[in-house]
């Protein structure tokens, strides 16, 4: 299968390069990863540019974006610590920790975010938004993940593995970590959505982002209130498509790498 | 089906006791007035029911049948993610003018239909190769075969999802409520004008009150799918 020492053959059969093409060939998640290119460097060309009511839009795309990223980053770190940690204390301690998880994800946690921004007032910080952003975030991707590592613990190689007498710390290094990387990959993207969306809505309703700071949901409540459909056009087409191309990726992660099969 | 219902909801009880419970401490913190703060919670909670219950239902029901049938069904489940209930809230909110309370609940429903419509085309396609490909060779015509079959092997799949759904229909109903003026006063509004307040026991009492109604909707939508399909009334 691989070519000989020297050939670049390695690379066109390497895991990342099949993974990359198992990906893509998801027209959605291959749209959404094309989309999401365009929309990164409009967003840079229109805060170069700024201007008009476009270059607004897509420099206000900066903002949510930027949180997005950073408090979405928190809620996957906190997700998939939330589901090893489950994991790994066995099965007792597994009930008990993702039974809260699992009930968090039927509430309309986002509304959290906007109550946080309530309570901290108008002088409300980006950091303690972006902690509670993550924390909305997190049991969704909890619940993923754990569906994840259980899927992959049952697997026929690990039972060999173990079979075979390999000791626990070289089996997880050498067999657990390498096939668990993309799925939990894939549970791990369900965050920025969750996160875009969460921002969006709580700046819509004009407690999210500081004042001061303009993103997509601030810009969509200010023109909704106004009753300027001019004004909303940009923001909220600018934020459907994020989410149309987050989601359209998320999907094709899943569809690619998931253990449990992919429809969840 | 009411002994169903009935195992639904009180198996909801000890979560919906947990939030009350939550919602008084966290209130009674705040300060003074938790009481009469959950008690507007409460008297708001119908009014944005009335603005859920028929989304929901209405959602449902159209996405299942748009989804088995495809077409579609198949491009308003393609864009659902990307017109989540507060921003159709904020989109339609600039023409409410014409028809706020029609506006309002297309707002909270729409996404709710899109879900609806991948999860009953994807159950469809399920059942291609295997329960219509048999009906099909029984000779079981077109019009039997979508509304004996299809239909309710699509309704199931599309009330199954429904878990997800509520959550979203809720924070939907936040923003229309919000962005559509005095038309919608429930819990949603109650909300958001104590948070904007800084009213601490309000706002946390209107969360609990909201939570609390997605919990009892997650339960009856439980019993639900039990009716619906023998297969859930296992789990």
């Amino acid at each position: 299968m691989h070519g000989p020492a020297g050939t670049d053959s390695h690379w066109r059969d390497g895991p990342w390069q099949k993974a990359g093409q198992r990906l893509t060939a998801h027209r959605p998640a291959a749209a959404g990863l094309t989309v999401l290119a365009a929309l990164m460097l409009a967003v840079a060309a229109g805060l170069v540019a700024g201007g008009g009511p476009v270059g607004a839009a897509l420099a206000a795309g900066h903002q949510s974006l930027t949180f997005a990223l950073f408090a979405g980053l928190g809620g996957a770190a906190l997700g998939l610590l939330w589901a090893a940690t489950a994991v790994a204390l066995g099965e007792r301690a597994e009930r008990a920790m993702m039974t809260p998880a699992t009930a968090l994800t039927g509430l309309p946690l986002a509304l959290a975010l906007p109550l946080a921004g309530g309570l901290l007032g108008p002088e409300r910080g980006l950091a303690p938004m972006a902690v509670v952003t993550a924390l909305i975030a997190a049991p969704a991707v909890a619940v993923v993940a754990r569906d994840e590592l259980r899927a992959l613990l049952r697997r026929e190689f690990l039972s060999a593995a173990q079979a075979a007498g390999i000791a626990n710390g070289r089996r997880l290094r050498r067999h657990i970590l390498p096939n668990a990387v993309l799925p939990l990959a894939a549970a791990a993207w369900t965050a920025l959505p969750r996160a875009l969306m969460a921002e969006s809505l709580a700046s819509l309703l004009g407690l999210g982002l500081p004042e001061g700071v303009t993103g997509w949901g601030t810009a969509i409540g200010a023109a909704a209130r106004a009753g300027d459909a001019v004004a909303l056009a940009g923001p909220a087409l600018l934020l459907a498509l994020t989410l149309w191309a987050l989601h359209g990726v998320g999907d094709g992660m899943r569809l690619a790498f998931s253990t449990t099969g992919g429809h969840r | 089906m009411l002994s169903l219902v009935l195992r639904r909801v009180l198996a909801a009880v000890p979560a919906l006791l947990g939030l009350a419970l939550a919602a008084g401490v966290v209130a009674a913190l705040a300060g003074p007035g938790w009481a009469p703060a959950l008690g507007a919670a409460l008297a708001a909670l119908p009014a944005t029911l009335a603005l859920i219950l028929p989304a929901l239902a209405l959602g449902t029901g159209l996405g299942a049948l748009l989804g088995v049938l495809g077409g579609s069904g198949a491009i308003l489940g393609g864009v659902g993610p990307a017109m989540p209930g507060f921003l159709l809230a904020a989109v339609f909110a600039v023409t409410s003018a014409t028809a706020p309370v029609l506006l309002g609940v297309a707002a909270v429903a729409l996404p709710a239909t899109a879900q609806a419509a991948v999860l009953a085309g994807r159950a469809r396609a399920g059942a291609e190769d295997t329960v219509l490909l048999a009906a099909r060779g029984r000779g079981v015509d077109g019009s039997a075969l979508l509304w004996r079959l299809s239909l309710p092997l699509g309704l199931s799949a599309a009330v199954g999802g429904l878990r997800s759904a509520v959550a979203g229909t809720v924070t939907a109903a936040v923003a229309v409520e919000s962005l559509f003026g005095t038309g919608f006063s429930g819990a949603g509004r109650l909300f958001v004008e104590a948070a904007r307040a800084g009213d601490a026991s309000m706002a946390v009492a209107a969360l609990a009150g909201l939570c609390g109604l997605a919990v009892l909707l997650n339960a009856l939508c439980g019993a639900l799918h039990g009716w619906i399909d023998p297969r859930a009334r296992m789990a």
